[in-house]
């Protein structure tokens, strides 16, 4: 079983939200990807409000809709509007399946409007797919860096955190939370430079490391690429591809 | 058959590389039935002295000639550019790679106009490294800014009948070029491409007689531009096209 932690099904402009859904369908199927979590919305909203916040999800969720058996909603949640998260995780999560939570760069993940998220995932045993990235660029003033994740990670033992991203900049971000066990970083969202795998393997074990493709920005190839290419044992491969995230999500 | 359009061999200066030598890039290619390899010499990147990059690069492949086909790295901003071009065509490659990013110029260079004109005269293709690497994870002291294309409609109209990749470029490069490409030689590699199924939009841009497989290894893992095959769902002469079609009829 091979499951994707981390899409976002965002259109091409004129295509509608099922075309879109077919073409992405059409692409897993032809590598061999079974399942795919699908967060944030129809667009990327750095600052969400709280009507926006709604929108976005209910596009998540019309989107699992379409391939219920395919696709698995994480619920976008955001400390700026912490009730507001907490309402959307009794709709979606609670009541509506989805079987995980997703924090992006509103705000830095160690912001105190995270608690209140990050206390309910751990009644309901979500995981929370957490945004990182370390852009020597720069980063966003309210994008995270695999550091503020870890102080969220320590206020929260009993939440399992997927590192969205492996902290971007992956030589340095595996090694941030190479101590913190309930941190496990993701594949995705960068070029497929040789070496990410067997690096996160040796750093962190591959019982810690979970695909994710960030499509529909990403191409699964490059991203899946980066496992099925990496000079790791098949049983690794097995629990990166879709054993470690299966075991970190609630039935 | 595969031709891989995009490798590279030498240490990459940042990070340490499992296939960077021959026998490791000639073994990733066993392992993904691709039949040949161009390349170049990591060290065209940083050196000054491109005529000792390239004599590095021939001297890694000897031997392995009949797979992987030295492109010899030529910076026109840089004195004597002539004599490495020169000594590249007496030593046996087959074409030109660029990093104006690298080599400090741009494509409204008048320089990089004589050296085009010079490639030309050999009947040589050139290739034009858009990005080696994500600005985002360049080193700290190293911050190389991406190509800049606004210059390449000249570049194009100036030189219609060169043949000329653009390495590093994506489906949406494509969509936004694509008036340029109809009638030349002129393709982009699907090293960067990325997006669901990016290969078969950039396909659909320019034509699959314009893309060229390519994958950018050892730098990236080889087999990501497989599957960017394979996600694209092409087949036929689509497909042959990019795969070697292309490529053979690129090198003459």
């Amino acid at each position: 079983m091979v499951i994707d932690c981390h899409i976002h099904l965002m259109p091409h402009p004129g295509e509608t939200q099922a075309q879109a859904a077919r073409r992405t369908l059409a692409a897993m199927d032809r590598l061999g990807i079974d399942k795919a979590c699908v967060s944030l919305g129809d667009r990327l909203i750095v600052q969400p409000n709280a009507t926006e916040l709604r929108e976005q999800n209910a596009w998540v969720a019309s989107t699992v809709a379409l391939a219920p058996d395919r696709f698995i909603g994480f619920v976008y949640c955001s400390p700026n509007h912490p009730e507001l998260s907490l309402e959307l995780i009794e709709e979606y999560a609670v009541r509506g399946g989805f079987r995980g939570i997703k924090l992006w760069v509103c705000q830095l993940a160690d912001h105190a409007g995270n608690d209140a998220i990050c206390r309910r995932a751990a009644q309901l045993g979500l995981p929370v797919l957490a945004h990182t990235w370390v852009k020597v660029t720069g980063n966003m003033p309210t994008e995270s860096t695999p550091d503020h994740l870890v102080t969220l990670a320590r206020r929260h033992p009993d939440v399992n955190f997927i590192m969205a991203h492996a902290g971007g900049d992956w030589e340095r971000g595996l090694r941030t939370v190479r101590h913190v066990p309930h941190i496990y970083p993701d594949t995705c969202g960068n070029d497929p430079e040789a070496g990410f795998t067997e690096l996160a393997v040796a750093l962190v074990g591959a019982e810690r490391l979970v695909f994710g493709s960030d499509a529909t920005g990403r191409s699964f190839a490059s991203q899946l690429a980066k496992v099925t290419g990496a000079d790791i044992t098949d049983d690794q491969k097995r629990l990166i591809l879709g054993d470690n995230l299966e075991r970190l999500m609630p039935a | 058959m595969i031709i891989d359009s995009n490798c590279t061999l030498g240490p990459w200066p940042f990070r340490r590389l499992r296939h960077s030598d021959a026998a490791g890039l000639l073994g990733l290619m066993d392992g993904l039935g691709i039949t040949q390899a161009w390349v170049g010499a990591v060290e065209g990147i940083f050196y000054r002295d491109m005529a000792a990059a390239n004599e590095q690069l021939l001297e890694r492949i000897s031997g392995h000639e009949d797979r992987l086909v030295p492109w010899a790295v030529v910076n026109p901003a840089f004195p004597g550019w002539e004599e490495d071009l020169q000594e590249a065509e007496q030593a046996g490659f087959v074409g030109v790679r660029l990093y104006p990013n690298y080599h400090a110029y741009d494509l409204a260079d008048p320089r990089l106009g004589d050296l085009l004109g010079a490639v030309k005269a050999l009947h040589w293709p050139v290739a034009i490294y858009a990005r080696v690497q994500d600005e985002r994870l360049h080193h700290w002291h190293m911050l190389v800014p991406p190509v800049g294309f606004a210059g390449l409609p000249q570049v194009v109209e100036r030189f219609p009948d060169l043949p000329m990749v653009i390495c590093g470029q994506t489906w949406q490069f494509a969509q936004q070029f694509r008036g340029l490409f109809a009638g030349t030689n002129l393709y982009l590699d699907i090293s960067r491409c990325e997006g669901v199924a990016g290969v078969a939009d950039m396909v659909q841009a320019i034509g699959a007689d314009h893309v060229l497989f390519g994958s950018h290894a050892p730098l990236f893992y080889l087999e990501a531009a497989v599957l960017k095959i394979q996600e694209a769902g092409l087949e036929g002469t689509a497909r042959e096209a990019i795969l070697h079609g292309n490529a053979t009829r690129l090198l003459g």
